[in-house]
């Protein structure tokens, strides 16, 4: 499997938050313990562990914009699931 | 089967912890959290719409671009729609002919993750649509193959011996479902748009077939913009060509004309001579009968000789071999010259041909030979176009600055609202073509063309059935003109 495809998952779900709230989604993104933003470079890079690192990020639009905004995270992560199992996908966003 | 009826997504209850929550992570939230959720919300909509305008203005760029062909354009598309969104799959099937109920793949693109895709593009681009089936002939514009239930009945009613493979690649895409819409426009199927979704058919929320609907509908017009232009540059290639091919036979006439003109005044100049002999009584002494009579014969092979001319400087005209080559001249005496062969003409019409001839006139630099035949040409016309007992009226002036050569005459006139064809190329008035039907409609073109590449301005007045005022004048400044003013040698 493709470590990166978490970050990738990571990048997809910031950049929709950001279409949707504006700057706000990155500052929320830069609050998760485990990942790294660089908004300038346009990259994201988890250090921690990567399924946690996805859950807590979700959680982060969550507790602000409520269920709408997990559904939103899993539109922008729907185009990588096929590439992971069903235990592979973080539990928000399956 | 038309999926518009389907019910939005209904947001999550909101969580009483989650106030607690955010005022632990220290940001200033609004007290009613349901407020928060219901501007989430507008901009989640907001966001979509935006996704569409942003499509759309795509969209338009790809048909506004002048390069783009049809194919470019429908890759474009898809390419566009895969990358707006999270559709794992974006392809245009377009219509290959009215009659043949079948429409080929055009654009394909895949979400960008998928390498199996990618591997077998080639076999895809030739997976078709088959379009004989209930769909297509039914009122609906969308319909969805739900991938999970593989329901091979329908996928077979759809597609050819390569739906195999394309299932296979939207599987390895992640794709769950595939969404196809009609593209039509003025009521007229040009194509289909296929996208796939990773949602099943049942999670698809209604937000995402407003934003296709949309997308289709512009789809549809720009492939039909597109085929209008298509169609529009195949017509003028064919008109370019026919054009092309025409132009080629004008200059073989052209050439033709020019040839032929050249052999025929060969021997007319040979018939000229011999009559001019005669006349002159260099074979013997003639009757007046026969000096009549071969004075008209001499006449008449001038006139045709001016009308080979006429036909050569058109010709030379359109080569560019067309050369004004001036001499000093004495216009007195060439007036004089040419009225003398038409004054036996007038005379049977009973006309008055009137020409007093200056006593004094500047000799003048012209092309001789051409302005002869324009001389010719307005005095021959007026002799043509009035009726008998008319008048004809020529003079000569000098005007001091300018010199001025005019004939006036009491004939059929010139209709007002044809005068300003009048000197077109092969132009003729409508009374002047029942009076004369076999005229060329060339002398007043060429007369034109003679007098301006001189210098000089055409004088031209006429009334329908009052009479006519043709000539020419020429301004002293322009043109070489001997302090001496009495004939050359």
């Amino acid at each position: 499997m493709n470590e990166n495809i978490y970050n990738e998952i990571a990048l997809s779900i910031i950049k929709n938050q950001e279409s949707i709230i504006g700057p706000i989604a990155i500052e929320r993104a830069k609050n998760v313990a485990g990942l790294e933003v660089n908004w300038k470079d346009g990259a994201v890079h988890i250090t921690g562990e990567p399924m946690n690192t996805i859950d807590n990020l979700v959680e982060q639009y969550r507790v602000l914009f409520g269920q709408l905004s997990i559904e939103v995270c899993k539109e922008a992560a729907s185009r990588f699931r096929a590439q992971l199992d069903l235990m592979q996908l973080p539990a928000s966003l399956r | 089967m038309v999926l518009f009826c389907k019910k939005r997504k209904k947001n999550a209850d909101v969580s009483g912890d989650n106030n607690s929550q955010l005022l632990e992570s220290g940001i200033s939230i609004p007290n009613n959290q349901s407020v928060t959720e219901e501007l989430y919300r507008k901009n989640v909509e907001l966001a979509h719409t935006n996704k569409t305008l942003s499509l759309l203005q795509t969209i338009d760029g790809l048909v506004l671009e002048p390069k783009n062909s049809l194919t470019d354009l429908v890759v474009g598309i898809s390419k566009a729609l895969i990358s707006n969104s999270s559709y794992t799959i974006g392809a245009v099937f377009l219509v290959e002919s009215d009659s043949a109920p079948l429409l080929s793949i055009r654009g394909l693109s895949f979400s960008p993750n998928s390498e199996v895709a990618a591997k077998i593009t080639e076999t895809l681009n030739h997976v078709h649509l088959q379009g004989d089936n209930s769909w297509f002939e039914g009122s609906g514009i969308s319909t969805t193959f739900d991938l999970i239930k593989e329901d091979d009945e329908k996928t077979i009613s759809f597609f050819d011996g390569d739906a195999t493979k394309l299932l296979e690649v939207a599987k390895s895409t992640g794709t769950n479902s595939l969404i196809m819409y009609k593209l039509k426009t003025r009521e007229r199927l040009v194509g289909v748009l296929v996208v796939g979704s990773s949602e099943v058919e049942s999670e698809i929320n209604i937000e995402e077939f407003e934003h296709l609907s949309r997308i289709c509908e512009a789809t549809g017009i720009a492939i039909d913009n597109k085929l209008l232009f298509e169609e529009y540059q195949s017509v003028l290639l064919k008109l370019k060509q026919s054009n092309n091919k025409l132009k080629a036979l004008d200059e073989a006439k052209d050439e033709f004309v020019s040839m032929a003109s050249h052999q025929l005044r060969t021997p007319l100049t040979s018939i000229k001579g011999y009559l001019s002999m005669v006349l002159e009584g260099d074979a013997g002494e003639i009757t007046d009968v026969q000096k009549q009579m071969l004075g008209q014969a001499f006449f008449s092979s001038q006139r045709m000789v001016y009308l080979i001319s006429d036909l050569l400087n058109v010709s030379r005209l359109k080569t560019g071999k067309f050369v004004i080559e001036p001499r000093p001249v004495y216009l007195p005496d060439i007036v004089e010259s040419e009225l003398s062969q038409l004054q036996e003409g007038a005379v049977a019409k009973n006309i008055t041909l009137s020409f007093v001839k200056p006593k004094k006139f500047p000799t003048i630099s012209l092309d001789e030979m051409k302005t002869r035949q324009v001389i010719m040409n307005f005095t021959d016309n007026a002799l043509y176009y009035t009726p008998t007992g008319g008048k004809i009226t020529v003079e000569l002036r000098d005007k001091g600055k300018s010199v001025e050569f005019t004939v006036k005459d009491t004939g059929i006139g010139v209709p007002k609202n044809e005068q300003h064809k009048l000197f077109a190329k092969f132009y003729r008035a409508e009374n002047a073509r029942k009076a004369r039907p076999d005229g060329t409609g060339l002398g007043l073109f060429m007369a034109q063309k003679v007098i301006i590449a001189q210098g000089g301005a055409i004088i031209f007045n006429s009334k329908e059935n009052k009479g006519s005022t043709f000539g020419f004048s020429f301004s002293k400044a322009k043109l070489e003109i001997k302090p001496d003013t009495t004939k050359p040698e």
